[in-house]
């Protein structure tokens, strides 16, 4: 018995071993992929804060929550207004013509919202039938084709590709990243972040992975584009908002 | 007949994956959420060579659960998760602590910006071990100190939750029936009094999960700190006793007198990497001076009180390439400080993440570096595989 013990204590050693070999070479980013560091970051007012997004002239924020809520901040996540929607759960956010479009992840529904007055315009009701944390985690505009870009978060990610009705035109597997938490078309690409693999990806128009950054932010959620170029990203648990250099996405 | 075992033993591990299923259905402002978990597993013990009981050699359908979750706008939450591999298997009438059959049915209420009201039957606020969902572990049991032989892990009672500085401290506090997963009997013992528990985490700097493994390899450390305490005071009238199975294996689960459980744990993952460390103390002070919790020791002995204590360190790494869990645990366990002896149990965990599918293949072994007789261990050593699958 004693005998076996001390095996099995040496196999436990050298598992441990191995593992600690693995956790060290993990620690370098994957090959492929430039880490990109942030060179100012800022603390939001919202809380649990799932994603954000920059008006066409870069002077306006929105932030929308994970409690259902809509705000306008300053570029350093300061509240300025309040809208008084209340939704479920909402997890993305981007502009199309003028109008807010907001994705409420778990009642499948996305509101379209006057930036003015930040109340809703419009309601649409998709259909996603996964988990309640599974449906549209993203959403994002390609102005040059009028078409909407739907994703959910993982356990399968999922492209939807919807028309200015939110009629569904297509829809796509993405398997480039373990999950993703916000998407942007911004310089007639789609980009997608990745909560997970903390990473921020360019698509090309056959929605292949063409660029990739890794980034050291914890639990980015979403992001944006400043009008100097500037990358934004927002940490929901770490509730702040992270500046890259336009230089390091060039 | 070896061939045909081996193929049995793949078939009823990879059954549950041809299920796949997690559905929302949206009304309005109301939204539920129909998921489950089913797994199965293989074990083998390894008897001492006095034993000749091999029961525990078997496959094992270990959850066959459904969950209903919903939520109306953000104001009312609900929650109800069932195990009907529970129930078929309970054929003692008698709820397993572990495995209660009935897992969570309660209602939530947010009082905006005051806290959030639980009212129902679920997990106590106690013990980041029993707190952690069972399916993100690489293991196919817990610690042998958050199994429900010590103290409860469900109860009937009301819970009063709210977090602070933007979800870096939560707090916790309800009152129970004391009774455990037997107060789902419907009456209270006759003591009709109540249980008393409550936990403070404190995260740093982000908010921390009650999870394991740290399957997004995280950027920054963040850790834990929580502290989690428990009272009740139960004197049975003279002749009356305890519901048949409420007080545990050891018979300290609840005790005719008072009894005090506190405890603390810490945690911390980063990149890949986590750790949790836990201990508990439980006094008892027994009415009866001559109670058998007492061992039969002279008062100027035992002071009119007996001490269980334990303890839970556990080391983990998710090997992201290769989808891979590894796990080791150390438990330390001293029944009652009026007994001799103490257990240690060693235990290694391998865990194997489906990419398409919400699933793991999980694999645990254990041993014993040392068993207290009270214990009444009659094995040395057990490994269990098997597959576990949610929907």
């Amino acid at each position: 018995m004693l005998q076996t013990i001390n095996y099995t204590k040496q196999n436990l050693i050298k598992i441990f071993v191995i593992s600690a070999a693995f956790f060290i070479t993990s620690a370098f980013h994957p090959k492929g992929s430039a880490a990109i560091k942030y060179s100012k970051s800022f603390s939001t007012q919202v809380s649990e804060s799932s994603d954000v997004v920059i008006d066409a002239s870069g002077q306006h924020i929105y932030m929308v929550s994970d409690n259902g809520l809509l705000f306008e901040t300053n570029s350093e996540g300061k509240i300025i207004r309040e809208s008084d929607i209340r939704g479920i759960d909402f997890e993305g956010i981007c502009m199309a013509d003028q109008l807010l479009y907001i994705s409420d992840e778990s009642a499948r529904k996305v509101y379209s919202v006057n930036p003015e007055n930040l109340k809703i315009v419009k309601t649409f009701n998709l259909n996603y039938n996964a988990g309640r944390n599974r449906g549209f985690e993203s959403i994002a505009y390609n102005a040059s084709l009028k078409q909407f870009y739907l994703i959910s978060e993982k356990e399968e990610i999922v492209v939807r590709v919807y028309n200015e009705q939110f009629e569904q035109l297509n829809e796509l597997s993405f398997k480039a990243s373990a999950d993703i938490s916000s998407a942007c078309f911004h310089n007639n690409h789609l980009w997608l972040l990745s909560d997970e693999d903390h990473k921020l990806m360019m698509l090309d128009d056959n929605f292949q992975v063409s660029r990739e950054f890794t980034m050291n932010v914890h639990n980015p959620e979403g992001f944006f584009f400043d009008a100097l170029g500037n990358l934004m990203v927002l940490s929901d648990d770490m509730a702040k908002l992270y500046q890259f250099e336009a230089a390091l996405i060039q | 007949m070896r061939g045909f075992k081996k193929i049995s033993i793949i078939i009823a591990l990879l059954l549950p994956l041809a299920l796949n299923a997690q559905v929302t259905i949206v009304n309005g402002n109301h939204i539920l959420e129909i998921s489950g978990t089913l797994s199965t597993y293989y074990n083998h013990r390894w008897i001492l060579p006095t034993e000749t009981d091999k029961d525990k050699n078997r496959f094992n359908l270990r959850d066959a659960q459904f969950q209903f979750s919903g939520k109306i706008a953000n104001q009312w939450r609900y929650e109800f998760q069932a195990d009907l591999a529970d129930f078929v298997s309970n054929t003692t009438g008698q709820p397993d602590a572990e495995n209660p059959g009935l897992m969570e049915a309660s209602v939530t209420y947010a009082l905006p910006k005051i806290a959030n009201i639980k009212i129902g039957y679920g997990k106590l606020p106690y013990s980041f071990q029993s707190l952690v969902p069972f399916v993100e572990s690489p293991y196919w049991q817990r610690a042998e100190i958050a199994r429900g032989d010590f103290f409860s892990r469900r109860d009937v009672g009301v819970t009063l939750s709210k977090s602070l500085f933007k979800n870096k401290l939560f707090l916790d506090a309800g009152a129970y029936t004391g009774l455990g997963e037997k107060s789902l009997i419907g009456v209270n013992d006759a003591s009709g009094s109540l249980e008393y528990v409550g936990r403070a985490m404190f995260c740093y700097p982000a908010r921390y999960r009650y999870r394991m493994i740290d399957f997004s390899h995280t950027v920054i450390p963040i850790f834990e700190i929580a502290i989690n305490g428990r009272y009740t005071k139960r004197n049975l009238p003279s002749g009356a006793t305890f519901p048949a199975g409420s007080t545990g294996g050891y018979g300290m689960k609840i005790i005719d007198g008072e009894k005090y459980v506190y405890g603390a744990d810490f945690a911390i993952q980063y990149k890949g990497l986590s750790i949790q460390l836990e201990a508990h103390q439980l006094k008892g002070i027994p009415t009866d001076t001559m109670s058998s919790l007492l061992f039969g020791t002279p008062q100027s002995f035992n002071g009119g009180f007996f001490k269980s204590g334990s303890a839970v360190a556990q080391i983990n790494y998710y090997l992201k390439p290769a989808n891979s869990v590894f796990s080791f645990r150390y438990e330390y366990q001293n029944i009652s400080d009026l007994a001799e002896g103490y257990t240690e149990r060693y235990s290694a965990a391998y865990a194997y993440k489906f990419k398409a599918a919400n699933a793991m293949l999980k694999m645990q072994y254990y041993f014993f570096g040392k068993k207290e007789t009270l214990a009444d261990i009659k094995f040395n050593q057990q490994l269990r595989i098997g597959l576990q699958f949610n929907f």
